[in-house]
Parts: structure tokens; sequence; C-alpha cells
């Protein structure tokens, strides 16, 4: 990964982070990594656990951020969440899997778009 | 915004309506299919997703679901591309709901938006017609619904095309023939009765058989022209009405066997499989079932040469079609009937090396080996045969004579007044040719004299004609009185019915 698209991907988490507060969500982790995979942000609102992933693309050319988060992304996303649900003990905690895509320069007001709760992960089966 | 399509699937020749509903959401951009799809129409995502992009619509990046109703019916094939690809249209505001009400669309799309034409459109265009709704279909379909008269066609080229014209900025031509000028046009048969030279005798047989509609068989040695005369049956059965091409014709329209040459079938089938076809071929089957060659021959003749070849399984499975004239196959997913109202019509050789009745060459069987062959078609498939004939070699003399044989045509009017004869009989029953009948019709209809008696009883005794060819010999007796415009059987009908009854006669066995 060039040094450039790493950089977009941090902005965009930042971009999502200031997205997330201002509509009052808590924000408990950033980057969490284990090695199953990682989880870019792990924040709290209504009483629930919120895992989100962010997905930034400057330009959807090639297909919204959003069709990204395949399958094979939710399955990792879905390891990792049990790992972290497991490392802090949260077992009497609903939990919600959320996608946030930003498509557009995260610095110059980018399009962000929030989907809650956009994937199940009972089909995972561990 | 949830839209709703109309659309049609079939099982097994019969259509039933299908509901589209398409929902889009916010959410991960998928596509989901739910009511029941099979793999080919779970695939149509991909093809609907390249045809809408490469014809200029946009589709949405949301959560789209598509529910195929009733969910309990098996979903299959790719007829639903075109209407799942509207109603995304629909749902995602770039179509209004308002042009596709009261429309049944099908077809399949191309990835450049192209629609292709799909199976089984005839049976699905009557209903269509019945329901008084219209009927969008690819161009190539087009000719084959236009046969039902009055239905309103809007025949599409592509994805663009079906919204140009739903959205009214296109008008399309409306596409009406004359079914009854398309009936005419492809009525005609290509071989005629004449073309055979000699086997007068088997000619006479053939005669009856299609004038009672009576199962036959012949045996002869090879190169006699069993199937020659096999193949000019039809052509002295009476004319299909447009009623009987349409029950045809929808068997081949599930079977895709409809084309731009072939756009109805208007003479009577004649279907020869090969000996080494399966049961599923032969009275349809499959994981997804299809009709088999019995209903292909609906309506028409079933012709299987070299019957002892045919695996006996095979044969053994024609036993309820022939009684019933319709086949019922059951799986584990439902059962389907198909119609199966054929004329069968057998030949094969007296023995394996095919000489044995043959004066001028030798057989070389042994009588174990001939025992062995005619054990195979013993039986029940036999008894459901009523006339077995002997097909000998042609003559020189009479294959070079020049003399014209009679024309199918004068053959047919006797045959279509026999049939007139036997339809007011049976008027009150529910049966129509003397084939037909049951034990108790056979008692009132076949009446014998005297005399009649008399020889029907040294026949039995003299020549060893088993009891089940006692109604057979009744039946055909009268067809031959029919022929003859006889109200009663008389001793020379009787005479002439024993003689078509040259296996139970054993003359070799």
């Amino acid at each position: 990964m060039t040094f450039k698209r790493k950089l977009l991907g941090i902005s965009g988490e930042k971009a999502a982070v200031q997205y997330l507060k201002k509509k009052s969500y808590k924000i408990l982790e950033n980057n969490f990594r284990c090695p199953l995979g990682e989880l870019d942000i792990i924040c709290r609102a209504k009483g629930l656990i919120i895992f989100v992933e962010v997905k930034t693309r400057k330009t959807s050319n090639f297909g919204s951020p959003l069709e990204a988060v395949n399958d094979r992304k939710q399955h990792q996303i879905a390891k990792a969440a049990l790992s972290y649900i497991k490392a802090k003990a949260l077992y009497k905690y609903s939990f919600r899997f959320d996608v946030i895509s930003i498509t557009g320069s995260p610095d110059k007001q980018p399009e962000i778009l929030h989907i809650e709760n956009a994937f199940p992960i009972d089909k995972y089966m561990f | 915004m949830v839209s709703k399509i109309f659309s049609s699937a079939i099982t097994g020749i019969e259509p039933h309506s299908v509901e589209i509903e398409v929902d889009q959401k916010k959410g991960l951009p998928a596509v989901v299919i739910v009511g029941l799809p099979d793999t080919s129409v779970k695939e149509s995502k991909d093809r609907v997703k390249s045809a809408m992009e490469n014809s200029g619509f946009r589709f949405p990046v949301k959560r789209i679901t598509v529910n195929m109703a009733p969910a309990d019916i098996k979903k299959e094939g790719p007829s639903f591309d075109l209407p799942v690809a509207l109603g995304i249209l629909t749902a995602s505001d770039q179509l209004s709901p308002a042009s596709i009400h009261n429309t049944i669309i099908l077809g399949e799309l191309a990835l450049d938006g192209r629609v292709r034409s799909v199976k089984g459109i005839l049976p699905i265009a009557i209903a269509t017609k019945q329901k008084n709704k219209r009927l969008m279909i690819s161009k190539e379909n087009a000719l084959e619904a236009a046969i039902v008269e009055g239905l309103n066609i809007l025949p599409v080229e592509s994805l663009t095309d079906a919204v140009a014209i739903l959205r009214n900025e296109k008008d399309c031509l409306p596409i009406s023939i004359d079914s009854k000028v398309l009936f005419n046009d492809y009525s005609t048969y290509s071989v005629d009765f004449s073309d055979v030279k000699g086997q007068y005798h088997v000619k006479r047989a053939l005669e009856v058989s299609a004038a009672g509609g009576h199962n036959l068989l012949m045996i002869g040695p090879p190169g006699s022209g069993k199937t020659m005369l096999a193949k000019r049956l039809p052509t002295i059965l009476p004319p299909l009405t447009i009623d009987e091409s349409l029950q045809t014709t929808k068997v081949y329209s599930v079977m895709g066997l409809i084309s731009q040459s072939t756009p109805i079938i208007a003479t009577r089938p004649f279907r020869s499989p090969h000996h080494s076809i399966s049961d599923a071929g032969l009275i349809g089957g499959g994981t997804h079932p299809r009709p088999g060659e019995v209903s292909l021959s609906h309506n028409g003749v079933l012709f299987l040469d070299e019957l002892p070849e045919f695996k006996r399984n095979v044969l053994e499975v024609l036993r309820q079609p022939l009684e019933d004239r319709s086949v019922t196959i059951s799986r584990a997913t439902g059962s389907l009937t198909y119609p199966a109202g054929f004329m069968l019509v057998a030949a094969m050789n007296p023995c394996p090396c095919g000489f044995n009745t043959d004066p001028s060459r030798n057989c070389r069987c042994t009588p174990n080996q001939i025992q062995k062959y005619m054990t195979k078609v013993s039986g029940p498939l036999l008894d459901r045969i009523d006339i077995h004939v002997e097909v000998p070699s042609v003559k020189y003399k009479e294959l070079t004579s020049s003399s014209e044989s009679e024309p199918s045509s004068s053959v047919r009017e006797r045959v279509i007044s026999a049939r007139k004869i036997q339809e007011t009989r049976f008027r009150n029953n529910q049966i129509h040719t003397n084939s037909q009948m049951g034990t108790r019709q056979v008692r009132s209809y076949c009446k014998l004299d005297d005399e009649g008696s008399l020889l029907l009883k040294s026949a039995m005794n003299e020549l060893g004609i088993s009891a089940r060819a006692y109604d057979r010999i009744l039946k055909v007796s009268r067809t031959i009185a029919d022929l003859d415009e006889s109200s009663d059987i008389k001793v020379e009908h009787l005479t002439e019915a024993i003689g078509y009854r040259t296996l139970d006669r054993q003359l070799w066995i």
C-alpha cells in the first residue's frame, strides 16, 4: 500500500470519528488490532456497542466504497469483533455493525454515508 | 419504494402468474432474490446489473430485495431478467409505476441490454389473453405469441426499447398474424402414401388403424418399408383442428422447439426416437421435468422402430400414457401432468437376423434366439397394440411398376368419414375412437350375428387366439365396419380383424 493511500484511509477515519462524535456516539477505541483482523472504530450509543468499518475512496469510478465491504471483509470484521468482545468481557451488551463510506477528499467536505446495522453476522458460523 | 411487476412461469405446460416485487433499502449494496429461485434465476442479478449499466441506466447502490411470489413455486430459467430489471428501474424512480401495470413481462437479458427469447411463450400468451393483459416479450418470441388472436403484444429488442415503449416515447408496431392463414401455410406434409409401391395389405392396415385410432405393430424383414409406411401414417389421419394444434404447439413451445421457421405445429407430429432412449426421455422427467417423446407426439404418431431393441423398463413406462392419454410425473418437488394422446406404431423384425419370414432368404437364428427376441415385447405392452401386421419384402415387379398408388388424400377421406361415425356413436361417452372402448362399450357396440360368433369361436380354437385378443378383434372389426359404413359387423369385417392378430397365431414362435 502506498503511503498516499494509507494517508487517505487515516484521514477518512478521522472524518468518520468527527461525524460520529457530532451524532453523540461515544468513541471507545480506534484501530483495534488483533491477529484476526482490525476494527476501525468501536463506539457506544443507545446501550449498544457499535463496530464501525470506514471505507474511503476519492472517486466512485470503481464502484461505491460500500461495495468494497464484501463477504470476506465482513467475515474479518466479525472475527475481530468477537475477539474484542472476549478481551473486554462485554457479554451483557448487544452489538451492531455499521459501515461509513466516505467519497471524495476527506479534507474538503466529502460525501459521508452512514449505514447503520449494515450486516448481520449470523451467517458466519465460528 | 416497492415496485411490482407481473411475469409468468411454467410448470408442466401450464402457466401461472408470478408477481415480482422489488424493494430498495439503504444498506450495503447487494441484490437478494427470494421466493424459491433456482441457480439460473439467482444468476440473473449480474446480467441485470450489466445490462442496465450498459443501456445507460443507473443501478442503485442500495440493498435491493427481489421477491418472487407465490413463494412456494420453484422459479427457473432466465425469463425473469427483464421483469427484474424493469422492477429495479421502477423502484429507483427511473420508470413510472403506472406504465407497467397490466403488462406481463418476460425476457432474458444480454449483457449489452438486448432482450433474448425464452421458452414456453405460447401457454403464457394464451393465459395473458384470458386475463386481458398486455404481453412484453422479445421480438423473436413475438411471432409465437401472435398465434393467439387479439393479444396485445409489445415486442422489444432491448432494455432501452422496453423502457421507451413503456414511457410511450416509442410506438411499437402491433404484431398480428392470421392464425388460420399461418395454420394452412404449415399444414402440408412433404410425404404421401402414393410414394409407397405395393404393400397393399399394410396400407389397408394403416388405414384401419388410422380410422379407429388403433395402435399398430409391423413385423417384417429389413428393407421392407416399415419405416417408410409409418412416416406416412400422419398424412392419412384427419387434419389437426386448431385446438389440437395449439395443444401440441404448447408442448413444443415449452421445449423451446418453436422457431421463426416453424411458428406453429400444424401437421400431426411424427416422432421416431432411437431405441437407445431412456425412460425419462420417452415419457418425460429429469430434475427439472421436461416433456418426453410421448408428449411431443401428442395428437400424432409415436414410432418405435426395432421395438425389441428398446430397454425393457422403457417399454414398460409406455403403458400408463397409452391408457390415460397423459403422463403424470411425480417427483419429490411435485407432480406434473403432460398430455400424451398419441398413436403408437411399432416395427420389428421377426427374428434377430431379420429374415425368418422372408421366403427368398435364409434365417440363421436358432429357435432359442427367436424365442428370446420375441419375449422382449410380449405381455402387457403387446396387449395394448390392436393390430399386428406382417410386412413382406417388396417384389421387384411391384417396385418398378409405374402404376400410381392411391394418394393420401383419398384414404384420408375414408378415415375422416369413419371417424365421424365414431364421434356420433360415442357422443355420450368420454371417448372418441373405437380403440378407446372399454369392455362394457365393446359388449354394447360390437354385437355379432350368429355366423360371426361361430367364426370367432372356431378362430379362437383353431388358430390359438388368446382371450385377451378377443376384445381387440371386436374393436378392430368395428372400425372396419365403420370404414365400410356398415352398422353391423359382418363376417368379412371379422375375418379381416382376425387377420390382424399375427402374433397371437404364433406362426413362428
